[in-house]
């Protein structure tokens, strides 16, 4: 058994897939790069207003003046994303799919299991294969898609089925089926169908009944084929393809955009297509790309790396809003496009100890938003430096995987109160007599120094500029507080406070 | 609708008790899922434990989660305990948040190791610190977040409004994450446990380790409120 998904009109819905609302208003679409643009599709709505394929778009626009914002130009890209879905929605119920025409996709369904109508039958029972191809509607249909299916026991048949179908026809007997169809639907040539017509041939059954030799001695061998076709005995193989792993959306904007709100707009609904798309497949984003293309035909692109692949629209969405709230651009958008890279889902279970996060996709936002808060470089996990230099750290990202696991301590503990610093250290006036401070004068304190520990000298770096040279003292000073002071080249300093 | 009359002699005796009896009668089964009496012993309430037995021991397990702990440091020892808290929670690999009020935390007391889990907000003064630390408890993947406004100038913790903790008790009320805040004064009023540290250092502390000094440090536990925003008389217990 074959099954063929047709999707009419399926240049016009591609582009309409971005604006579904679009689909019940009158929308006609063009091709900007002919030379003298005609309507080539056309809407439910546009047709019932008396504009028609092959007019003008002056013409169209004056048979109906409200269709002047709905003229849509073909769109490759979309086209291209219309074509993958359809793919990727045909794989996601068989593996042996056939992309035959543009909107037009063929399945093999021999495997599925359908072929359990009876314990003497090998037909397929009719219910399961509407049951499959009311499925495969639903599954289209999310995909903003309006579609037929047609399924039948050869691909030639299952697609004569889909274009009558409304929208699901299953052909159980294909002489019957095939009788009552119009004799233009075998695709015969011009010449051929003018003659059939001169002869009063009208539907299939007609021509059928005219029998195989007598037309292949009028007709020649293109009667024969067309007998073969019309008698459902010519079947073919299928062209196979492999599914396709692209998951990327795109739109053009008519109109360039200026501020944020219509961008997320149109930004969501791509997401949610393309997650539509990734769980057909049984994937998760792993990682998401914002392309955008500015009025200057400067390009910009970013790659969100998400931390637990994910196919939650809100998370991934909170993600993309989080960054364009920050993004200022000097030119107007014109063009956007999303794509998604496919992974797997992991799954954590969480100890006694949470050393895994349990969120880590909104783990990641809140440090975005904690950086945009307070710096790239006030935010983060503190790493030491390999360096005697006091303070020498240098600050990294949170590790959003498990904590490593800690080694039993070997250092000893540190001895005395932890310090709390001054960034910077704060210039100080130190008295010094016998060689050791007596008296402090800063905004930290003003007053006489009761005891003191050093000096603690240290240096290092003496091969580079970044050389250092320092005494440290501890000392109490008379408010009973004790601060750390250091002499240096530049002079002294209260580098903290004990506490 | 049944009437209930609620004027009883003020001694009370047996008329007022019948008219209790009556109205828990019907108000239970007007709200049938209300619970109408109050159970013996509440169950215990999730904890962070902090590891370090004054702490854990005044508090009946440790810092209590989806509440808020102040731990006022008027005179010292606040850097000190916090240090104490990162080591004991980096070695059981945990999660924790610091949000550094003046950016004075010195991370060259602990390693590499001990550090990996912890995120260090290093703000500028206390208006952005508690702004991060907004951000900090509603994201709710932090064990515990710790909110250090020790060493803030007083000018700066003058002009948070009163508010803004009752607002960050909304939002650590639903969280499992336990929060800390340490203070010069006692100023956090949506504190369910305020503990306070009374402790000097002099040069002579150098003499010891860090587990010794801590031990040596008196915590006093001045509030408690259970379920109520009411602030008791402040109980005074001293460990250690």
């Amino acid at each position: 058994m074959y099954a063929v998904i047709y999707i009419p009109d399926f240049f016009l819905h591609s582009v309409l897939r971005a604006e579904p609302a679009l689909e019940k208003q009158p929308v006609v679409l063009i091709d900007e790069h002919e030379k003298k643009p005609i309507v080539l599709q056309l809407t439910v709505a546009a047709r019932a207003l008396g504009i028609s394929e092959g007019m003008t778009s002056t013409q169209a626009l004056a048979r109906c003046p409200a269709l002047a914002g709905q003229i849509k130009n073909r769109s490759a890209s979309q086209e291209k994303a219309a074509t993958e879905a359809l793919l990727q929605c045909a794989y996601s119920f068989s593996p042996g799919i056939e992309s035959t025409a543009d909107g037009v996709c063929t399945l093999d369904l021999a495997g599925l299991g359908l072929n359990s109508g009876g314990a003497s039958s090998i037909e397929p029972e009719t219910s399961q294969c509407d049951e499959l191809g009311n499925e495969m509607l639903q599954r289209l249909a999310l995909l903003h898609l309006p579609a037929q299916v047609g399924i039948a026991e050869n691909p030639w048949l299952a697609l004569l089925a889909a274009r009558a179908a409304t929208p699901c026809r299953v052909v159980t007997n294909s002489t019957e089926f095939l009788h009552a169809l119009p004799v233009e639907s075998i695709g015969a040539s011009f010449e051929t169908l003018s003659i059939l017509k001169k002869w009063g041939i009208h539907s299939l059954g007609q021509f059928v009944a005219l029998g195989k030799e007598p037309l292949s001695t009028r007709l020649g061998p293109e009667a024969l084929a067309l007998h073969e076709r019309a008698t459902a005995n010519s079947t073919r193989p299928l062209k196979l393809i492999r599914q396709p792993d692209s998951f990327h959306e795109s739109i053009e904007f008519e109109h360039e955009i200026e501020t944020i709100e219509p961008l997320l707009f149109v930004l969501r609904r791509f997401l949610e297509q393309l997650l539509v798309r990734l769980e057909m497949m049984y994937w998760v984003a792993q990682e998401l790309r914002l392309q955008l293309r500015f009025e200057s035909g400067e390009p910009y692109d970013k790659t969100f790396r998400i931390p637990a692949p994910t196919s939650n629209v809100e998370t991934l969405f909170r993600m993309l809003y989080t960054h364009l709230e920050t993004l200022r651009t000097e030119h107007p958008i014109v063009a956007l496009g999303l794509s998604a890279k496919p992974g797997r889902a992991i799954n954590h279970q969480f100890g006694l100890f949470e050393s895994v996060l349990r969120d880590p996709n909104h783990f990641h936002e809140t440090l975005a938003r904690l950086t945009a808060l307070v710096g790239s470089d006030r935010v983060g996990t503190p790493v030491l430096e390999e360096s005697h230099r006091p303070d020498a750290f240098r600050m990294e990202r949170v590790s959003l995987e498990e904590l490593p696991e800690v080694q039993p301590e070997n250092p000893p503990l540190p001895r005395g109160p932890a310090l709390y610093r001054f960034r910077p250290p704060v210039a100080v006036t130190v008295t010094v007599a016998d060689q050791r401070p007596t008296s402090l004068e800063s905004s930290v304190f003003q007053g006489t120094i009761r005891q003191a520990r050093g000096p603690w000298r240290s240096s290092g770096q003496w091969w580079d500029n970044e050389r250092w040279n320092r005494d440290e003292w501890d000392v109490q000073a008379s408010n009973g507080r004790l601060y750390r002071i250091c002499h240096q080249t530049e002079g002294w300093f209260v580098e903290g406070v004990y506490d | 609708m049944r009437s209930v009359r609620l004027d009883s002699p003020p001694d009370g005796g047996p008329e007022l008790r019948a008219n209790i009896v009556q109205l828990r009668d019907l108000l239970g089964q007007r709200f049938p899922r209300v619970r109408m009496t109050v159970p013996e012993k509440l169950p215990a309430r999730p904890s962070f434990a902090t590891g370090l037995p004054q702490i854990d021991g005044l508090l009946q397990g440790g810092l209590l989660k989806g509440a808020i702990t102040e731990l006022v440091s008027a005179q010292g020892s606040g850097a000190l305990v916090l240090r104490r808290i990162l080591r004991i929670a980096g070695q059981n690999r945990q999660r924790i948040a610091l949000i550094d009020g003046s950016d004075g935390f010195d991370p060259c007391a602990l390693n590499n190791g001990l550090m990996a889990g912890l995120l260090w907000v290093r703000c500028s003064d206390a208006a952005q610190a508690l702004k991060a630390t907004d951000l900090v408890l509603r994201d709710g993947n932090m064990s515990l977040v710790v909110l250090d406004l020790h060493q803030n100038p007083s000018t700066q913790l003058r002009k948070i409004p009163g508010t803004t903790w009752y607002r960050l008790q909304r939002i650590i009320e639903p969280t499992p994450t336990a929060f800390l805040a340490i203070t010069s004064h006692a100023m956090v009023t949506s504190a369910e446990v305020r503990l306070s540290l009374a402790s000097q250092f002099t040069l002579k502390s150098w003499e010891q380790r860090e587990d010794e000094l801590v031990s040596r440090i008196k915590f006093v536990l001045q509030s408690r409120a259970c379920g109520t925003t009411e602030v008791p008389e402040p109980i005074a217990v001293e460990a250690s």
